[in-house]
């Protein structure tokens, strides 16, 4: 018998994830500054970026007044968090702060306008609810972004990289493309803005007519058997199956957004219904992007050093001449060398008045055994305090 | 003196057998300093030309592989056809191709870590660093430390481990030095006591032997009992 009281694991699905695997991934907080103080709706939009950073995120994070971001960074260490989204409110607009932790650098941005799931669902005619979607993370990609370092424009680098360091990395060997299922769309416009946008993926085969397609699907429901009471011929079903013309609109496809994949191995519909030369084709997938949201349109206003203040290394409205950032360097080295100094005199304080409180007890110690050599001795009425008043 | 004709004699032997290898690998008797040097000259720059070449090459081999993982489009695949000027880049998130990466437009491939990797290393490192900066003048200082200070940032932002700060490399440093001296006092202790241990033994058995030794005097310094004999019924 395999080990009598061992408790059984289960290998296929409960596999357990390789340490240095899981370490690569980054992992992500979104939290509101101020808990509820931002309001009703970027709370909403809270809710939805975490639904966006799905599954590498704490999706059940309670905030409270009380927690300051100090406390989430000191947090970050032990959780694994690599990232904090931070949702601010000012009385003018919303703001977006994206900290690498536990050390920065932190990258500001000013969130000029936002529309919530919830919105954009009810923009559309037929909105799709996402599955099984948010069990992977979505294929980031980007356009217009900056990609090597310039000497004129390191910031847009750095922004690149932050962006990409969000999200795990894609190997292109492993990775499966069915995994992918989502794509989070960062565009950068000619006035600097970046467009914010969240899709889902779906495909459709090409080139098979809607009823076979119907079949291809294959699911066990009653509902996905034809209904074929009104048809004399299979051939009226396969043609004009459901009221429509098997093809395809002109308007459902839009031929760029067809691609080929190498076929996998046939399912036992698809061998039944199609011919040997057609399994050998690549299949053909028409892909089709839905947006689920949220929408958001940011600007970078400001890149600082650390996670929390630090030298502003970049700023989209301050620009500052190199007196001016030598006189910043000398300020921050100054606070830094007042800030040591303070530190030093409170070790300092902290170790003399421990020193003293020893002494004190010990004083009391000495006291107490004195007295009971005295108390001994027969001095009974010696007391600690006198009735002076 | 003799010391001084020995040397000459020496000397003139020495003179001799170069001038019989001379003769024997037909070398011409005036030797053109001027030329030596003007062709070893010649040679070093042949060789740093051919370094040059080289470099080229792997540089020029980088590109292609990069140009292979590249992902950049123009913008008449998408849908920006009025816009000629501005060209749509698309970028991906991180790409894994084996054991390399392809982020920010650079193929970063994977090799060994450069420079320190201990904690000892690291410090003396950036000791080295601040010195030369140091002896830099005040333009070129601003420039290398702005440089430094982007990359510094960009590498916080991958999630690299930097060692850049003195204070705390100092701080690991005496933390190690404790530990170190922790563990070699406790060895040292278990040194001792292993050898006290040892003696005590050692000790213990001298002492039994001793006492075996006395005993046996002992016994022997007593006459032995003699047996009666048996009676036979």
């Amino acid at each position: 018998m395999g080990g009598i009281g061992k408790k059984r694991v289960k290998k296929r699905t409960h596999l357990k994830a390789d340490p240095i695997q899981e370490a690569a991934i980054p992992k992500s907080m979104v939290i509101r500054s101020g808990a509820s103080e931002v309001g009703r709706s970027l709370s909403l939009l809270t809710r939805d970026l975490r639904h966006m950073m799905e599954p590498h995120t704490a999706i059940r994070l309670k905030e409270r007044k009380a927690n300051k971001i100090k406390d989430y960074l000191t947090m970050a260490g032990p959780l694994g968090v690599t990232h904090l989204l931070v949702l601010s409110r000012t009385d003018n607009n919303a703001n977006l702060r994206i900290i690498r932790a536990p050390r920065g650098p932190s990258l500001h941005f000013r969130i000029h306008e936002y529309m919530l799931n919830k919105d954009v669902r009810r923009l559309q005619k037929n909105p799709k609810s996402p599955t099984t979607e948010f069990l992977t993370p979505p294929l980031l990609v980007m356009n217009h972004f900056n990609q090597n370092s310039s000497k004129d424009s390191p910031h847009e680098a750095l922004l690149t990289t932050t962006f990409q360091n969000m999200f795990p990395p894609i190997s292109v060997q492993h990775t499966n493309i069915n995994s992918v299922k989502r794509v989070l769309l960062l565009n950068r416009r000619d006035d600097g803005y970046i467009d914010l946008r969240h899709f889902i993926i779906s495909t459709k085969p090409v080139g098979i007519s809607r009823p076979i397609r119907h079949l291809l699907k294959g699911e066990k429901k009653d509902s996905d058997i034809p209904d074929l009471h009104n048809v004399r011929d299979i051939s009226d079903y396969v043609l004009h199956g459901d009221g429509i013309s098997g093809a395809a609109s002109d308007s459902e496809i839009e031929e760029d957004a067809t691609v080929e994949i190498d076929r996998p191995v046939p399912t036992k519909t698809e061998e039944n219904l199609l011919s040997a030369s057609q399994l050998l084709k690549p299949k053909q997938q028409a892909i089709k992007l839905i947006e689920i949201g949220p929408r958001m349109t940011l600007e970078l206003i400001k890149i600082t050093e650390d996670a929390m203040g630090g030298k502003v290394l970049y700023h989209s409205h301050v620009h500052k001449s190199k007196e001016e950032i030598k006189q910043q360097d000398n300020f921050h080295e100054q606070s830094r060398a007042l800030k040591e100094k303070r530190k030093k005199e409170q070790d300092e304080n902290v170790r003399r008045k421990r020193e003293n409180k020893k002494r004190r007890k010990d004083q009391k110690k000495e006291g107490i055994t004195s007295s009971n050599k005295n108390d001994d001795s027969g001095n009974e009425g010696s007391s600690a305090y006198s009735d002076t008043e | 003196m003799e010391t001084t004709e020995g040397k000459n004699d020496l000397r003139a032997k020495l003179a001799e057998k170069i001038q019989t290898f001379r003769s024997q690998r037909k070398a011409t008797e005036k030797v053109d300093r001027a030329l030596l040097l003007q062709r070893r000259k010649e040679k070093a720059k042949a060789r740093a030309e051919a370094k040059k070449l080289a470099k080229k090459e792997s540089k020029a081999k980088q590109e292609s592989k990069v140009a292979a993982y590249d992902t950049g489009n123009s913008s008449d695949n998408i849908a920006d056809e009025e816009n000629d000027n501005h060209k749509s880049t698309i970028t991906y998130g991180t790409l894994i191709v084996g054991d390399d990466k392809f982020s920010n437009g650079k193929l970063k491939v994977a090799g060994k870590k450069r420079g320190p990797t201990d904690v000892f290393g690291a410090l003396k490192h950036l000791e080295a660093k601040k010195r030369r900066i140091e002896s830099m003048d005040e333009e070129k200082r601003r420039k290398i430390e702005e440089s430094d200070k982007w990359h510094r940032v960009l590498l916080q932002a991958e999630g690299k481990k930097l060692k850049d700060n003195e204070q705390l490399l100092k701080k690991s440093i005496r933390r190690k030095e404790k530990e170190k001296k922790k563990s070699s006092d406790a060895w040292k202790e278990r040194k001792d006591n292993e050898k006290k241990a040892m003696l005590m033994r050692q000790q213990r058995r001298e002492e039994n032997l001793k006492k075996r030794r006395e005993s046996k005097k002992s016994k022997k310094g007593k006459a032995p009992k003699k047996k009666k004999p048996s009676k036979k019924k």
